[in-house]
């Protein structure tokens, strides 16, 4: 069971938020010349670049006649963490994170339109500080919009995990680093909340059964939250005009 | 109308606007792009600093790790420069493991900071023979768009020059290693290299020296990156290196020359107004 | 055949011996050692490559250094990549669409100016090789000793204590700059005169080259 201390008898975390509060979430969209479409997101201190490249021709050995492949590589710079990182990618864990992008992702992407086609998602976290895998997400789903490529819907990722307060079973939304590292659960889901179906859900750590249902609609609720933001960020970008880049004169 | 021109003739489209002494971005042969810098912008890095030469964007973090001297230097720290060109910078760049180009500037960049001597290796030595600083640079190019030597030497400088060592006391008969992150010194460095990047383009009758060239005009000009980098050093050249491209007259070179003396001035202005406001936000 | 020359000019290089057709097998080899300083190349090409690393303009070049050691590092990377761009600019490459040249540099000797060496050996084996080029180019290595005077090809133990090393290559038409790269720290009248000074140098490997080449001339 996770320590009550993850939350204070006033009900704050310990970074001081509420339990269903999310961290601040800056974004900006086309901040780069070289890829097709590119996003920063930060939430909190977590800071992460997401660049897309395509839809071009794919490798004959991947191309289906089917729908676009969905390439995505996720890469942790080597001083994001405290501890200096030996392998920025390649490692286990930066595997395990590129399949959860990509399964997130292509649940987004009407893959149906590019047969034979090809679309490269890069994701670079600068700062890891809890939840890198969701602000990752949030930041490839911008990065798509401004490269373009048409979606289902924003997909949106955000984690939750539980504490108890006064004996009644209180989770919380977005866990920080500090969250993580003192052993609760972590829930994460990448959710299309327009639709409201789940792309990808997954759980560390012992839960019950009978509080999973209150820690997923929390969950739920953020990844909402989050969309909201998301689509501000978009309308804003696009109010301020088109960037040069995507001017075509002919 | 130009975009398709640009598509159909590429040479001839790069030429028409050399031959009217105006580069296709609209600066002029010798005029350089905006540099943007930003230090202390990492919170797990013990220094960092992003710099953005026009387009090109690069992030330096260094992050700090004691270990033992090699037995033939036992005076002697570490000093780990490396740079990383993910996918994610140019379409250029297929993810996998580090391309020529990558390993190539890779070696250009931590030359040259080995060549100018800015951070003695004594300094980062705390016990002879027993214990001694490893600085691990770690430098990540989000945007390559040419010149990326340039920033990559800037971003480094800058985090070097921000760096605080914490202080360590070593016990010589019990071996025990206390570090204390409250009481900092900062690392000496001496001077400050800055390395300065050009293209060469043949017209048929002259060679045209193009000052920062983008990413763009470096492959008009036939390399992969620049063709031409002066790197000095408080007056001293520290490095000069030309690859590919067009030959470099003597009356070019004497012209690079001037160019880099001026660059390095502006460069040093940037990194010490960043430096300054920075330490201002934060007292 | 060996060759030493005193020019008007207060210096001289160091000896230079060189075989050409030094392999049976490759389209081209040499093998020139210049003082103790010994390199064989050979260079086989222009051949099929496969699609993916074709140019449609010109020739794909591939340089391998083989060190003494075996193992390659991020150093020999950067060997490789100063070999292969000062070729480039001396072959037509595009007389070449969709093929591959390969130069395969394999050190046999390091008494000092082993990469000017290894430079030379490969401008003689691609001559020998036949590949059309647009010039011949000569690498000469100088050094900036303790005193700061410039020493032209200089031995192993003054290269450990020099200041500065500097190597420049100078291509055979113009005479102009092709490839430069530097180590250590130097003024700029320094650089200036080491660059006069390796220019004239330069001169007496083309005079070098031509030696070679009517000697061979019935070979080649």
């Amino acid at each position: 069971m996770p320590g009550p201390d993850l939350l204070s008898s006033q009900g704050l975390r310990l970074d001081g938020r509420r339990p269903n509060e999310l961290r601040r979430i800056r974004c900006k969209l086309g901040v780069f010349t070289q890829p097709d479409g590119s996003a920063y997101l930060e939430q909190g201190n977590t800071k992460v670049l997401a660049a897309v490249y395509g839809p071009h021709q794919a490798s004959k050995s991947k191309s289906t006649t089917e729908g676009v492949v969905v390439n995505c590589q996720y890469s942790m710079a080597t001083f994001s963490t405290g501890e200096r990182k030996n392998r920025p990618r390649g490692d286990r864990k930066s595997q395990e994170m590129s399949l959860h992008l990509r399964q997130a992702l292509t649940a987004a992407i009407k893959t149906e339109l590019y047969p034979r086609s090809q679309i490269d998602i890069y994701v670079e976290v600068l700062q890891a500080d809890g939840g890198a895998y969701c602000a990752g997400v949030n930041a490839a789903s911008l990065a798509l919009i401004d490269a373009g490529i048409p979606l289902r819907a924003y997909a949106c990722a955000c984690s939750a995990s539980m504490a108890w307060r006064n004996g009644e079973p209180e989770p919380l939304l977005d866990v920080g680093h500090v969250e993580e590292a003192a052993g609760g659960v972590v829930l994460t889901v990448a959710s299309l909340p327009n639709t409201g179906s789940i792309a990808l859900l997954e759980m560390s750590h012992r839960l019950h059964m009978d509080y999973f249902k209150v820690v997923l609609s929390r969950a739920m609720q953020g990844c909402r939250d989050i969309e909201i933001i998301l689509d501000k960020a978009v309308r804003d970008h696009l109010a301020e005009g088109w960037t040069k880049q995507d001017v075509v004169t002919i | 109308m130009a975009e398709i021109y640009k598509l159909i003739h590429p040479l001839k489209y790069f030429t028409d606007y050399i031959s009217r002494e105006v580069r296709p971005d609209g600066r002029k042969f010798d005029e350089q792009r905006n540099i943007k810098l930003n230090v202390n912008s990492l919170k797990t890095a013990e220094a960092s600093a992003v710099v953005k030469c026009g387009n090109t964007t690069v992030v330096c973090g260094i992050q700090l790790e004691l270990a033992t001297p090699k037995a033939e230097e036992p005076d002697l720290g570490y000093l780990v420069t490396n740079l990383e060109l993910p996918a994610l910078c140019s379409p250029k760049y297929r993810p996998g493991p580090p391309s020529d180009h990558a390993q190539v500037t890779n070696y250009l960049v931590s030359d040259i900071i080995t060549n100018s001597k800015c951070i003695n290796l004594k300094d980062l030595c705390i016990v002879p023979d027993k214990l001694a600083w490893v600085l691990y640079c770690d430098i990540v190019c989000l945007d390559n768009d040419g010149s990326l030597v340039d920033a990559c030497i800037i971003a480094l400088m800058a985090s070097l020059k921000t760096l605080c060592l914490p202080s360590v006391t070593y016990d010589n008969d019990t071996e025990d290693i206390k570090v204390n992150a409250d009481i900092r010194t900062p690392l000496k460095v001496h001077g400050l290299p800055v390395a300065t990047s050009f293209a060469v383009y043949k017209l048929p009758d002259r060679n045209i020296l193009l000052t920062d060239p983008s990413a763009y005009e470096e492959e008009m000009c036939g390399g992969i990156g620049a063709n031409f980098i002066v790197c000095s050093n408080e007056g001293l050249l520290c490095g000069t290196q030309k690859f590919g491209g067009s030959n470099l007259l003597s009356d070019s070179q004497e012209e690079s020359l001037k160019i880099s003396r001026d660059r390095t001035n502006v460069v040093k202005k940037v990194i010490e107004t960043s430096i300054k406001n920075d330490n201002e936000f934060v007292s | 055949m060996g060759m030493e020359k005193n020019v008007s000019k207060d210096f001289k290089l160091k000896p230079m011996k060189c075989e050409l057709n030094f392999l049976s097998k490759s389209d081209g080899s040499t093998i020139l050692s210049q003082g103790d300083t010994v390199a064989v190349v050979s260079v086989n090409g222009p051949l099929d490559i496969k699609s993916t690393s074709q140019s449609i303009e010109k020739s794909t070049l591939e340089v391998l250094y083989c060190t003494k050691g075996g193992k390659p590092s991020v150093a020999d990377r950067y060997k490789e990549n100063v070999i292969r761009q000062t070729c480039e600019t001396a072959i037509l490459g595009s007389l070449y669409p969709r093929t591959g040249i390969t130069v395969t540099i394999q050190e046999l000797e390091d008494y000092g100016g082993l990469l000017s060496c290894c430079l030379n050996c490969t401008c003689l084996a691609l001559l020998n090789s036949g590949v059309s080029m647009r010039c011949v180019y000569a690498a000469v290595t100088c050094a900036v000793d303790e005193s700061g005077d410039i020493v032209l090809e200089p031995p192993k133990h003054q290269l450990q204590t020099a200041r500065a090393v500097m190597t420049f290559v100078y291509d055979s038409r113009e005479k102009s700059l092709v490839t430069s790269f530097t180590e250590g720290m130097f003024s700029e009248d320094t650089y200036k005169e080491a660059l006069a000074r390796c220019h004239a140098a330069s001169d007496l490997i083309f005079s070098f080259y031509r030696d070679i080449v009517s000697k061979y001339a019935n070979v080649i």
